[in-house]
């Protein structure tokens, strides 16, 4: 299938870092003479991004640490910045430097600046700990990030667990400042899909602080066609795959931070880490990102060949001129694209080696049979084997959680016994931590009546998974595709970014909401779904048979809101859809989540 | 000064000098009494560069009887190498009925010392009225060439004859003589009058060319002759032409003409042509002289010289004007105009001289001469500037002179001014003295002068007009006392039964305010006790201080709207004075009672009276007293007779012993100024003391003479102490320097920041001092580059070049120039002088490429506003400096006060204040006004006289104009009267909402806050609903105590901080119990709060879920409370109530968990004591894996058994342990057990993680063959693998083994193909 794709460029997002980056010089310039600054560590790879450590020592920094908690920080200069997201912890921590300080008779200035807002509930914080008259108090709006030409993130790691698990709903009103602020850039979106409650509550939200007296918007100027917001507690099986797609792997066994990957001495071969930044601007990434592993390795050795030819024209360079423009020119993107490709390969070989070891294979196996729903007592058997070896808790948990979520809940027995032994495995506090995948609704017990058990407790929550809802879904929108063989190497069927096992649910999703427009003929689909669906279609697309003629023509921007976090994998599978069906998305999210950071997130660590 | 005399005062300088210092000086000084005669000579020879004189300067003076004045003034300038340029010498001899002579030579030298011109000079005066003048000036070129001559002559007889010459001679680049001016008057009513000129030009390399003789000859009523000769030199000696003239006039209208040109070229070519023409006729006589001579360096003419006189009968008018142009290339030099007017009777003169000389044409001076005398006084008045710079090439202006006149009838007031400024490098060398003289009859002589004094000049002062008041004619502040605002703040009189004839005495005063323009804003007449005093805060409210302590405070509009008191004691004992401050708070009122104490509040708006410390022996009233505020605190100094003490409210007191040469009996009045940093004293004897306000410095003394008191003493800003003696006004400077002022009725004095407002009967003026800045633009003779920028941009206005050499002059410093002059313009009060000098400073800025426009177009907007709200219909006289002070808000929250809504409007969007913080929060105000009328007019008028129709249409009076919606309010507002509450409520509502409608930025919380205010909650929560913005509604709606609607507000926003503001509120407010019970219904707060306990406050949360019989979440806080226990115990209690609370949440399993987690507790515990290693906190495997590792295996066994560990789990656990310690013996003996529940390939897989892969093909060996290609890979015998997959004819195990190939391994991969192939072959 020719790629269809629209020659219009997305909306600048650029104009998001300039802003964020003059308001903080505004901030900092106020701040008179030499300070110090310290920076929540959820804050320092943003800021990496955003602004750069030269922007700080430029507007009178002097040294930058990390803000941790238990640090004591009674050295530095007389003026201090924080800053930091508004949270608890945060705050916590930077009364006890004040009051530290104040122990010690230590008078300093101190500056705090939240990000993206300041929370009266923080600032309450300060009241009670008596320091609210030693700080001055500021703001500095940060939302989206853009990651990529096509990746804005909020970067909120934690969001998933405070919206989902706490019930906080503080970060929505970020979410919507952010829909609110890409918005003002590329104008009113006409057609809005939520998926999810809390997209519902977040587009209110929007409606509510742009307020009843917005004028009619101008749709003919919308650069953005569609915003679909999604829970992520509708989809929780697709973060839960192992990943197969080249991005997804490295993010899976590396971790990508905001873009940055950090590959160890194995991979760089010498002594030192290497941080490589992975944007579609590295070619050698653009090209490959998106391909199923199987497929990557082959096109790195190819383009090692062709670069080692661009190498070997220096010998056959004529006169000075050509040997002058390949040395000024060509020479220094070549030896860039050479480093890089050093690391890809190298990175290759780290995940083949990973691959390899001797569980990965079957642990594969046991996923896709899961999803497929087949052979499921050899599984159980295989993730009990799990347990008893002792294998790492996060997979094991993963793949406990799929096993609950493709079968609407384990059995009572063989829910009690994993359990059972996986408390004795890896200590009895995980027994919050099934509370909370319980209170998530991701890893529950069958009862005898065939219904899963309710959370326990009046906890209003979203959680009313119905029975066999896996199944249906995936019969209905045919996650699982009939076919055995998915072209891996040229793709046809989104399928292929889990080795044609599975098709990932939300972008399944995004895929009938867009093409229906709506969700009027999805009731069966909808119906099997946790909480509501919302649309508000303003403008129909004109391409379609059916629609009026008149009106403004729907741009065929799309951009997808994950609300708790997407993954690479999904990232893929939307590129994937946008290629075979002429639209160009754009991926907003909380964070980039992968299956263990998303458990992670949720797994109690009270010791 | 004498009393009805004439005083006239000059001075003169001259400076010249190549690098900037100072040549000479000259000055001059008159002194005339009535009746007497003063001669004042003065020569100053001023000083050539390398030392040679240059020239001198004679000047004598005659007057003589009857009011004569005669001023002379002589300035020579010096040329670029010290050779002298030119020289202008005027004799003026005005004499009635007296005879004058006057003669005066000068000689100039020319560079190398050789003398270079002579100047020849006879007068003659006869009896009856003749006078002869001649004056020669002969002036040398650069290279000694002579360059020109000036001859002027007047003759001034009584009964009208005047004469007047000028000359004019510019010098070409190279000593060529240029031009020529001749001119010669001859006006005689029946006499005779001759006049000649000769004019010598010289050659273009230096030779002398001609000399000039001139003799006059006049008899009495006789015949006069004239000869003239001319003759000039050749360039190298050969005469060259010859200049003869002759001039015959009769009596009885003859006239005689004669025309002679003779024009010298360079090689004896006739260089130019004069021409001369008289006709004079009796009874109307006629000259018409025109003259032109122009010589170019080939012959081409350069200039042409016009001349016309006009005289009728009855009167003589002389009108000429020369021009005389000569460049090096035939440019203009310079231009003269001249310019005569005489009336009969009355004798006027105007000259103006201009004469310009430099080598490139540049203007070397200007004078500017006007004379304007009046019958029945004489005023002499002179100003001669002459400027001569070393670099007049340059072509700078070098100086200038202004001069006014204002005289009024019955008066006599002459005032002069001089300047004399010098070369470019030099500094200004001229100072200017300004005098006053005020004559008999109470003319009040007010004039605007802008005088700039020279470099170390004081300050001058200045008195502006403001406003002609409203009220002319109807107030005559003899009979009121005033009050007046700062800041251009209202007026406030009352009518004091004091001051009038104590026959109404019964009669309440009555109280009237009016703006600075004098339009009034309300009266009323008062009607509670008796007033000691009364002012104006800083808000503008007016205060009175009545007679009992009791202050009342009304609106500008004198709406009542509070009181309160002094304090009891103040109460008791009479208030007899009072004092109303600014104090660094805000406005302060301070009483002294009877008992001669002190009390004092510091803000009105935090009352808190204060009782001052008293003065010791303190019996009768102190004479005067003040409030000084300094250094955040009030403290009073108090004067008891000749002693001064400062007191202070914290009971302590101060003698202070001010320094003053006089002796005091008593101190009888103070005054502070604006800023609080200068004190003025006055004392019993007239001597005003000036000092510091904490007494320890001081400036200077003054004695005034005057034994009383000042009506009024007050500073002019920081400047100036201002004393008010009935209708005499006193203006003493820091120096001593002093001026004096009358009024022609009474005034009040009102101290501003930065002057003194004056309000009279009929105009309110306003004094104030010159700023720097002002100064240094116009002062005369100013190099500032403000004022050269000035100069230039009035001269391009003008359409003049000279535009270009100024800008050029100040190039590099343009920057400073275009800030000096939009400075300046700030400090102007008057519009067309703020244009200029914003236009100078436009002009200015079209040179400069990156000049910041932001502050002119600030200073522009300022303006704007400024002179907006001094309009007297708005009448807010405020300076650009009160308004830095007050800043912007300020001033639109005080238009605000003053109703003008739309001005203050119209002023945010001019200045684009945003809508929120601008013209929005205007709407609000406009409508807390609404509200405010609502409920006091309509209260008040409707309810008491219950004429509900006429109430109606007063309200529609009062409301602003064409608008309708306010009167439908009243409409309404009156039918909720009559009818019911609620109505109104919601109607009053409904119209704001309908007027505002959702404007942007408009606070219905704002307004809503003011219905709360009138007690009016219903409506204020009404008017929040329309409040878009959550943020703006719950904080006044928990200030109302609806906690619950603003917590559904909170929730209802969607944001959650704003729910949390509320919950923590109500947490705080709320018992406990209560609290839970309002938030459990409510999931959102529900929710946030437990999120909040998590971090905050466990027990709390604990609590929570206490109360809800949430006992599954209460056993997970015992959960994890257990981990944080320090002590066991404590941690076995936790865990205990956990379990039983997982019992009561029907959770088993859980409670089963728990239970057992204690039991490994215990057993870890007992561990611990055993092997005296940590076990606690270990998972049941990791334990046992511990035992094992220890080899336990005993220990591990009973272990297994108490936890039911599953065999399959406790094997893999078992081997792994052993693998790990490396006991592979016990391995090997393990794998040797039967029943086995594990595979033999598990052996192999602990085997190979620990590396040891010889113990593992131990095992292979062993493996099944299905397992065994596995266990080879794992093994990393691929090879071995390979093989034993082929033995098995199995293609999937060739795969397998294919999957885990990695790049290097090519050689396998190509055989496991050709193994595929085989295998496939067979098939």
């Amino acid at each position: 299938m020719a790629a269809s794709m629209t020659s219009s460029p997305h909306p600048d997002f650029q104009y998001l870092k300039q802003k964020f980056c003059q308001d903080l010089e505004q901030h900092l310039s106020k701040i008179k003479g030499k300070k110090d600054i310290f920076i929540d560590h959820e804050l320092m790879k943003p800021l990496d991004r955003m602004a750069g450590a030269a922007l700080l020592k430029n507007n009178g920094v002097d040294k930058i640490f990390k803000l941790v908690s238990n640090q004591m920080a009674t050295d530095g200069l007389e003026q201090r910045v924080y800053l930091t997201r508004p949270r608890m912890d945060s705050v916590k921590v930077i009364t006890e430097h004040v009051n530290a300080d104040k122990g010690q008779n230590h008078k300093r200035k101190y500056h705090i600046i939240f990000v993206p807002r300041r929370l009266h509930l923080c600032e309450m914080m300060l009241e009670y700990e008596g320091i609210h008259g030693d700080v001055t108090i500021s703001e500095i709006e940060m939302h989206l990030i853009p990651l990529d030409r096509d990746i804005l993130s909020l970067e909120l790691p934690f969001f998933f667990r405070t919206l989902f698990l706490d019930q906080d709903e503080t970060w929505l009103h970020t979410v919507a400042r952010s829909i609110i602020g890409v918005q003002s850039l590329a104008n009113t979106i006409p057609n809005v899909y939520c998926i999810g409650r809390r997209a519902r509550m977040t587009f209110d939200l929007v409606n509510m602080m742009l307020g009843d007296a917005r004028p009619d918007p101008d749709y003919t100027k919308s650069e953005i066609g569609s915003l679909v917001i999604i829970d992520r507690d509708v989809d929780y099986v697709t973060p839960l795959c192992s990943q197969v797609t080249y991005e997804g792997l490295l993010d899976d066994s590396f971790g990508i931070k905001c873009g940055f990957i950090e590959f160890g001495p194995e991979v760089t071969g010498k002594d030192q880490t290497a941080k490589l930044l992975l944007t579609s601007d590295d070619q050698i990434f653009e090209e490959v990102r998106n391909r199923h592993f199987s497929n990557v390795l082959g096109y790195l050795s190819e383009k090692a060949k062709s670069l080692q030819q661009d190498f070997d024209k220096r010998h056959t360079l004529q006169s000075v001129g050509d040997m002058k423009n390949f040395v000024s020119k060509e020479l220094r993107g070549l030896k860039q694209q050479k480093t890089n490709l050093a690391y890809h390969i190298g990175a290759c070989e780290q995940i083949l080696m990973k691959k390899n070891k001797d569980d990965f294979e079957e642990y594969l196996q046991t996923e896709h049979s899961f999803l497929e729903g087949s052979s499921l007592r050899e599984n159980i058997t295989f993730v009990e084997e799990l347990v008893q070896k002792q294998h790492s808790m996060i997979p094991t948990l993963k793949l406990f959680s799929l096993l609950s979520l493709t079968q609407d809940g384990v059995s009572s027995r063989d829910y009690k016994s994993l359990k059972t032994q996986f408390l004795h495995s890896h200590g009895f506090e995980q027994m919050l931590t099934f509370n909370n995948l319980n209170k998530l609704g991701m890893l529950t017990e069958q009862d005898q009546s065939g219904q899963i058990s309710t959370p326990i407790g009046k906890m209003p929550s979203g959680v009313n998974l119905r029975r066999s809802s896996y199944r249906n879904l995936c019969k209905k929108l045919n996650l699982v595709p009939k076919t055995e063989d998915i072209d891996l190497k040229r793709p046809t069927n989104m399928a292929y970014v889990f080795s044609g096992a599975y098709s990932p649910l939300s972008c399944k999703l995004i895929e009938q909401v867009l093409n229906k427009e709506g969700f009027s003929g999805l009731e069966d689909i909808t119906k099997y779904l946790t909480g509501d669906v919302y649309s508000r279609v303003e403008v129909r697309d004109h391409s379609r048979p059916k629609s009026a003629a008149a009106g403004p023509k729907l741009s065929k921007t799309v951009m997808v809101y994950f609300l708790g976090g997407c993954t690479y994998s999904e990232i893929t599978a939307l590129r994937f859809l946008g290629r075979i069906k002429g639209y160009r998305f754009i991926i907003s999210t909380t964070s980039i989540i992968n299956g263990s950071t998303l458990l992670n997130s949720v797994v109690e660590k009270s010791r | 000064m004498g009393w009805g005399g004439v005083v006239d005062l000059d001075k003169f300088t001259v400076a010249a000098g190549p690098y900037g210092g100072p040549i000479g000086k000259i000055l001059k000084l008159y002194t005339m009494g009535w009746g007497g005669v003063v001669d004042l000579d003065k020569f100053t020879v001023a000083a050539g560069p390398y030392g040679g004189p240059i020239g001198k300067i004679l000047k004598l003076y005659t007057m003589g009887w009857g009011g004569v004045v005669d001023l002379y003034k002589f300035t020579v300038a010096a040329g670029p190498y010290g050779g002298p340029i030119g020289k202008m010498l005027k004799l003026y001899t005005m004499g009635w009925g007296g005879v004058y002579d006057l003669d005066k030579f000068t000689v100039a030298a020319g560079p190398y010392g050789g003398p270079i011109g002579k100047i020849l000079k006879l007068y003659t005066m006869g009896w009856g009225g003749v006078y002869d003048l001649d004056k020669f000036t002969v002036a040398a070129g650069p290279y000694g060439g002579p360059i020109g001559k000036i001859l002027k002559l007047y003759t001034m007889g009584w009964g009208g004859v005047y004469d007047l010459d000028k000359f004019t001679v510019a010098a070409g680049p190279y000593g060529g003589p240029i031009g020529k001016i001749l001119k010669l008057y001859t006006i005689g009513w029946g006499g005779e009058v001759d006049l000649d000129k000769f004019t010598v030009a010289a050659g273009p390399y230096g030779g002398p060319i001609g000399k000039i003789l001139k003799l006059y000859t006049m008899g009495w009523g006789g015949v006069y002759d004239l000869d003239k000769f001319t003759v000039a030199a050749g360039p190298y000696g050969g005469p060259i032409g010859k200049i003869l003239k002759l001039y015959t006039i009769g009596w009885g209208g003859e006239v005689d003409l004669d025309k002679f040109t003779v024009a010298a070229g360079p090689y004896g070519g006739p260089i130019g042509k004069i021409l001369k023409l008289y006709t004079m006729g009796w009874g109307g006589v006629v000259d018409l002289d025109k003259f032109t001579v122009a010589a170019g360096p080939y012959g081409g003419p350069i200039g042409k010289i016009l001349k016309l006189y006009t005289m009728g009968w009855g009167g003589v008018v002389d009108l000429d004007k020369f021009t005389v142009a000569a460049g090096p290339y035939g440019g203009p030099i310079g231009k003269i105009l001249k310019l005569y007017t005489m009336r009969r009777g009355s004798v006027v003169d105007l000259d103006k001289f201009t004469v310009a000389a430099g080598p490139y044409g540049g203007p070397i001076g200007k004078i500017l001469k006007l004379y304007t005398v009046r019958r029945g006084g004489v005023v002499a008045l002179d100003k001669f500037t002459v400027a001569a710079g070393p670099y007049a090439c340059c072509g700078g202006p070098i100086g200038k002179i202004l001069k006014l006149y204002t005289m009024r009838r019955g008066g006599v007031v002459a005032l002069d001014k001089f300047t004399v400024a010098a070369g470019p490098y030099g500094g200004p060398i001229g100072k200017i003295l300004k005098l006053y003289t005020m004559g008999w009859g109470g003319v009040v002589a007010l004039d605007k002068f802008t005088v700039a004094a020279g470099p170390y000049g004081g300050p001058i002062v200045k008195i502006l007009k403001l406003y002609t008041m409203g009220w002319g004619g109807v107030v005559d502040l003899d009979k009121f006392t005033v009050a007046a605002g700062p800041y251009g703040g209202p007026i406030a009189l009352l009518r004091d039964d004091s001051k009038t004839a104590r026959v109404q005495v019964s009669t309440k005063p009555i109280v009237t305010v009016y703006t600075a323009a004098g339009n009034q804003l309300g009266q009323m007449r008062w009607n509670s006790g008796n007033i000691i005093g009364f002012g104006w805060s800083h808000m503008e409210d007016l205060l009175f201080v009545q007679e009992d302590g009791v202050v009342l405070v009304y609106d500008m509009f004198l709406n009542f709207k509070r009181t309160f008191g002094m304090g009891q004691e103040a109460k008791d004992v009479k208030v007899t004075d009072c004092s109303i401050f600014n104090s660094y708070q805000g406005t302060g009122i301070a009483v002294l009672t009877s008992t001669f104490r002190i009390f004092i509040v510091n803000n009105i708006d935090d009352i808190r009276v204060r009782r001052m410390a008293e003065v010791p022996g303190l019996q009768s009233a102190p004479s005067s007293w003040v409030v000084i505020n300094l250094d955040r605190q009030s403290r009073a100094l108090v004067a008891k007779g000749s002693e001064l003490f400062l007191i202070d409210h914290g009971g302590q007191y101060e003698a202070q012993t001010p320094q003053i040469s006089v002796d005091v009996n008593e101190y009888t009045a103070m005054a502070l100024s604006f800023n609080n940093r200068y004190l003025a004293l006055f004392t019993d004897k007239g001597v005003i003391w000036i000092g510091s306000s904490d007494l320890q410095k001081v400036y200077c003394e003054f004695n005034t003479k005057s034994p009383s008191p000042p009506q009024q003493l007050s500073w002019c800003g920081g400047g100036a102490v201002v004393a008010l003696f009935d209708q005499l006004m006193l203006v003493i400077g820091p120096d001593r320097d002093w001026i004096k002022y009358s009024f022609d009725s009474p005034v009040h004095l009102t101290q501003e920041e930065d002057g003194l407002r004056i309000i009279g009967n009929y105009q309110h003026e306003f004094l104030y001092r010159i700023a720097d800045v002002t100064d240094k633009i116009f002062r005369i003779g100013s190099m500032e580059p403000g004022a050269m920028l000035y100069e230039a941009s009035k001269e391009f206005y003008k359409g003049s070049q000279k535009a270009d050499e100024y800008i050029r002059m100040i190039k590099d410093r343009l920057e400073h120039a275009v800030s000096q002059c939009i400075e300046a313009a700030g400090y102007e009060i008057e519009s067309d002088k703020q244009k200029a000098l914003l236009r100078a400073a436009t002009f200015g800025k079209c040179f400069l490429t990156d000049y910041n426009p932001e502050s002119f177009v600030n200073m522009c907007q300022m303006l704007r506003v400024l002179n907006q709200v001094r309009d007297h219909i708005i009448g807010i006289p405020l300076t650009y400096v009160q308004l830095e002070h007050l800043s912007m808000p300020v001033l639109i929250d005080r238009l605000v006060l003053r109703k003008l809504f739309y001005y203050a409007i119209r002023i945010c969007q001019y200045l684009k204040i945003p809508d929120d913080e601008g013209a929005s929060r205007i709407l609000a105000h406009w409508a807390c006004y609404k509200v405010c009328v609502c409920s006091w007019v309509l209260i008040d008028r409707l309810v008491l006289r219950k004429l509900f129709y006429y109430a109606i249409r007063i309200c529609q009076y009062l409301k602003i104009p064409d608008d309708e919606g306010a009167s439908r309010i009243l409409a309404h507002w009156a039918c909720y009267k009559v009818q019911k509450k609620d109505v109104d409520d919601e109607t009053v509502a409904k119209d704001i909402q309908q007027k505002l409608g959702d404007t942007p930025g408009v606070s219905y919380s704002d307004i809503a806050s003011q219905a709360l205010e009138c007690g009016r909650t219903d409506l204020a929560i009404r008017l929040l609903d329309f409040e878009p913005r959550a943020a703006q509604q719950v904080p006044l709606l928990m200030k109302m105590k609806k906690d619950s609607i603003a917590l559904n507000k909170a929730i209802e926003s969607g944001d959650t901080d704003l729910v949390y503001t509320v919950l923590l509120r109500l947490k705080e407010s709320m018992p406990q119990g209560e609290f839970f019970m309002a938030i459990r219904n409510m999931p959102i707060a529900y929710s946030l709060f437990i999120q909040y306990c998590r971090h905050q406050n466990r027990k709390l949360m604990q609590d929570l879920y206490y109360q809800e019989d949430n006992f599954q979440e209460q056993a997970n806080c015992n959960v994890i409370n257990s981990f944080n226990e320090e002590r066991l115990e404590d941690r076995q209690e936790e865990l205990k109530l956990a379990q039983e609370n997982y019992t009561k949440a029907r959770n088993e399993f859980a409670a089963r968990q728990t239970e057992e987690q204690m039991k490994l507790l215990k057993q870890q515990q007992a561990l611990e004591e055993q092997f005296n290693q940590p076990f606690i906190n270990l998972s049941l495997h990791q334990t046992i894996h511990r035992l094992t590792v220890n080899a336990n295996h005993r220990v591990a066994e009973s272990l297994r058994k108490e936890f039911k560990v599953p065999e399959r789990r406790f094997w893999w656990l078992k081997i792994d342990a052993l693998a790990e310690i490396g006991d592979w013996t016990e391995l090997e003996k393990f794998s040797r057990t039967k029943k086995m529940p594990l595979g033999i390939e598990a052996f192999v897989t602990v085997c190979a993680k620990n590396g040891n892969m010889r113990e593992a093909m131990k095992y292979v060996a062993r493996v099944a063959p299905e397992q065994k290609v596995k266990c080879l890979v794992k093994v990393g015998e691929k090879k071995a693998a390979v093989d034993a997959a082929f033995e098995n004819r199995s293609e999937e195990e060739l795969n397998y083994v294919l999957s885990k190939c990695q790049p290097s391994d090519r050689q396998l991969v190509e055989t496991i193909r050709g193994m595929k192939s085989q295998l496939a072959a067979r098939r």
